[in-house]
């Protein structure tokens, strides 16, 4: 097989695509991989891994699945391998269940498949391991609920290291930009020292996401891609830039900013009730300037309204270049 | 003999195929994968709709090399995992299968062949993945691969064919060429262009948190620089990225401009090639076709002004009417947030400017800061 391949490979300058270096995530040494996992070093700190990293393949396969679902959260799973304190994520795969965010044992449905998908891989000669799961939260942002939570605290007891990865389509699409978050459950007795988000919660949502914010902490997530990719994105931008310059962003997201407007006042009008309450002023002594709960969720509405006037603000300049190109009078000579 | 191997002519009734680039970078995943661990031969399968018309690769999954032998898929893994793949691709079925090579060769039919018996895939599609088109450095460089069909030939002189194959069951079987373009997804799209700007090589880092840094060198300059000067914050990123994509958009726009400019002023002067032409363009000293493809673009200009302008200009207008009262609210709520802070600074200041005022030692919390001496 060896010799044939090799020939195979000189045939066809295989060995001119890869280089060693810059392609070497696409490697895979399993005794490594056992190795490392044998030796239980992340054990110690509940916040060891700290990044992760997606090959372009995957982060496609995950976009389009999370997009193709809808309003639906659909979810799967991803492969690779681990590097310190780095899930370097290979590939993903798509697994048969939807709903994930309303039903508790969602994945055990999957687990058939999974066994029956690996099998066939390994088979095949693919040694990656299962790294973690992915699924979508459509229109919600990047977070995990109750259930999230519960699951993947599930996952780190039977399998870890696991990741878990959430998509959300919808704001993907109005930001221009993919919307992804990576996280990690703490133990069921860690208490984290203060965790902040600047998520943008919706009003519905978020109880469930008070409730379990401190149980979890989120990685940093990357992409790499190879050097094939890099050849090959280069041509495929000769197709693009023509939809770069036709879209207009303000038209395409006039849903989503219009549900993003509708929430922002649903939160301003529960932060002004709050204000009007005599118990959150405490009988007229003014707490310590920070610790008032009002002023956070303050800052949250802020930064929330300042994010949607920023994507609004991208749009009308894609909008204005486009008049100015295509709309404007041709000059008459 | 590879030659032979591919029918002259193309055909009107022969399907068109749109790709997506999803399958695309996941052939260029497995390609990648399969040349540094050097495991091959490269062969997988591609998934998508045929509508009769046109035939939409969207997916696409490996075959494993250890289940390749002797030029032959492994039957019932194949089959299991076509199985498997329809559970998650409902919508999708098996519509071909792609390799990396020059040129099609004899194993190619015999994997043709077994997905159009076996694997009841009507008239399997083969992407020929062609890394040697890399080679040329042309700045228009064509995406690297072809699209072939299978057709039997019915003439028997191309005895010489199968003579590999010990099977006589192996009908003599040529490809033919057929058109493709892409086709991607508003989601692809967004995908793509995060892959483009933001990603890094697939460098190994014995895990520190240095690879956020590691990210950010193959960014290049553009992104480095501005570091240094003053860190944007994140909504300044977005809107800077989105610039800058409109700028590297337009700049394509002109340079395709100046391409046909360029193009036209050197026609009447001589019709000898010009360095800024592409080798086709100068083979004829006129090429009537581009000539007459440039009349048609500078006449449709005139076109491309929308019917319903005041229509359009009203939408558009407010839109943007929506942005800025947007823009406003934003404001608002910031300046509400701040108007609280001070509200509230006000309210601890005061009282202790009075007390001072009225000759009282001030707050009692507040003693140490002023006697500090």
């Amino acid at each position: 097989m060896d010799s044939e391949w090799a020939k195979w490979e000189a045939a066809n300058g295989i060995k001119e695509l890869v280089d060693p270096t810059r392609d070497a995530l696409y490697n895979f040494d399993e005794a490594n991989q056992k190795a490392f996992k044998s030796s239980k070093v992340w054990k110690t700190d509940p916040n060891y891994f700290k990044n992760v990293r997606i090959s372009s393949s995957a982060l496609l396969k995950m976009v389009t699945h999370a997009r193709s679902g809808g309003t639906i959260e659909v979810m799967g799973l991803m492969l690779g391998a681990l590097h310190g304190d780095t899930f370097v994520v290979t590939d993903a795969v798509r697994l048969p269940v939807e709903g994930t965010e309303t039903r508790v044992n969602a994945q055990d449905e999957a687990n058939e498949f999974i066994v029956n998908y690996l099998e066939l891989l390994r088979d095949s000669g693919r040694p990656e391991n299962p790294l973690g799961w992915y699924h979508s939260h459509p229109g919600y942002g990047c977070w995990l609920s109750g259930i999230d939570v519960a699951t993947q605290a599930n996952w780190q007891n039977f399998d870890d290291p696991f990741l878990a990865v959430v998509i959300d389509p919808e704001r993907t699409m109005s930001q221009g930009k993919v919307e992804i978050g990576a996280f990690r459950t703490y133990p069921e007795n860690y208490k984290p020292e203060a965790v902040d988000s600047d998520q943008m919660i919706p009003q519905e949502k978020a109880k469930d996401f008070g409730m379990h914010y401190n149980r979890y902490y989120s990685l940093d997530v990357s992409y790499f891609k190879s050097t094939l990719d890099t050849e090959v994105l280069s041509r495929l931008w000769n197709k693009y830039w023509v939809s770069t310059l036709s879209q207009n962003p303000l038209l395409s997201n006039r849903d989503y900013t219009t549900k993003q407007i509708k929430d922002i006042a649903a939160k301003i009008t529960e932060a002004v009730t709050q204000q009007r309450e005599p118990k959150s002023m405490s009988a007229g002594v003014p707490g310590p300037i920070s610790k008032d709960p009002s002023d956070k969720d303050m800052v949250k509405i802020t930064r929330a309204s300042r994010r949607l006037d920023v994507h609004q603000q991208a749009g009308a300049i894609a909008a204005d270049v486009k008049d100015e190109i295509f709309t404007a009078p041709i000059p008459e000579k | 003999m590879a030659a032979d191997l591919v029918y002259p002519s193309t055909s009107d009734t022969s399907p068109h195929i749109l790709l997506h680039p999803l399958a695309l970078i996941a052939i260029d995943d497995h390609v990648s994968r399969s040349g540094i661990r050097r495991t091959g031969p490269i062969v997988g399968a591609l998934l998508g709709r045929n509508n009769g018309k046109e035939i939409i690769a969207e997916q696409t999954f490996e075959c494993g090399s250890k289940k390749l032998n002797g030029g032959q898929i492994d039957q019932s893994w194949f089959s299991r995992m076509v199985k498997l793949q329809s559970e998650i691709h409902p919508a999708l079925s098996l519509i071909g299968w792609y390799t990396v090579g020059s040129e099609p060769q004899p194993w190619h039919t015999g994997i043709q062949a077994q997905l159009k018996d076996s694997f009841e895939c009507d008239s399997p599609i083969f992407l020929l993945y062609q890394p040697q088109v890399f080679k040329d450095n042309a700045v228009n460089g064509r995406l690297p691969f072809s699209m072939y069909e299978g057709i039997i030939t019915q003439t028997h002189d191309d005895g010489d064919m199968d003579v590999d194959y010990k099977q006589g069951s192996v009908p003599p079987m040529k490809f033919r060429s057929i058109s493709y373009s892409l086709e991607t997804a508003p989601d692809e799209a967004i995908g793509l262009a995060d892959i483009m700007q933001g990603a890094s090589t697939a460098i190994a880092i014995a895990g520190t948190s240095s690879s956020s840094k590691e990210t950010d060198k193959s960014k290049g300059k553009a992104k480095e620089q501005p570091k240094e000067i003053f860190t944007p914050e994140e909504d300044e990123q977005t809107v800077l990225s989105s610039i800058k994509t409109k700028y590297n958009a337009v700049k394509m726009l002109q340079s395709r401009l100046d391409l046909i400019t360029a193009y036209l002023k050197a026609q009447p002067a001589s019709y000898l090639t010009d360095a800024s032409l592409s080798p086709a363009d100068s083979t004829s000293p006129i090429d009537h076709e581009v000539i007459r493809s440039i009349a048609a673009l500078a006449a449709e200009l005139q076109l491309t002004s929308p019917a319903k302008l005041v229509e359009l200009t009203k939408e558009t207008q407010q839109a943007k009417t929506d942005g800025k009262v947007l823009q406003l609210l934003a404001q608002l709520t910031e300046h509400a947030s701040d108007v609280k802070m001070l509200g509230r600074r006000v309210h601890v200041a005061e009282p202790r400017r009075r007390k001072e005022a009225a000759g009282q030692p001030s707050m009692p919390g507040l003693e140490g800061l002023n006697d500090w001496s």
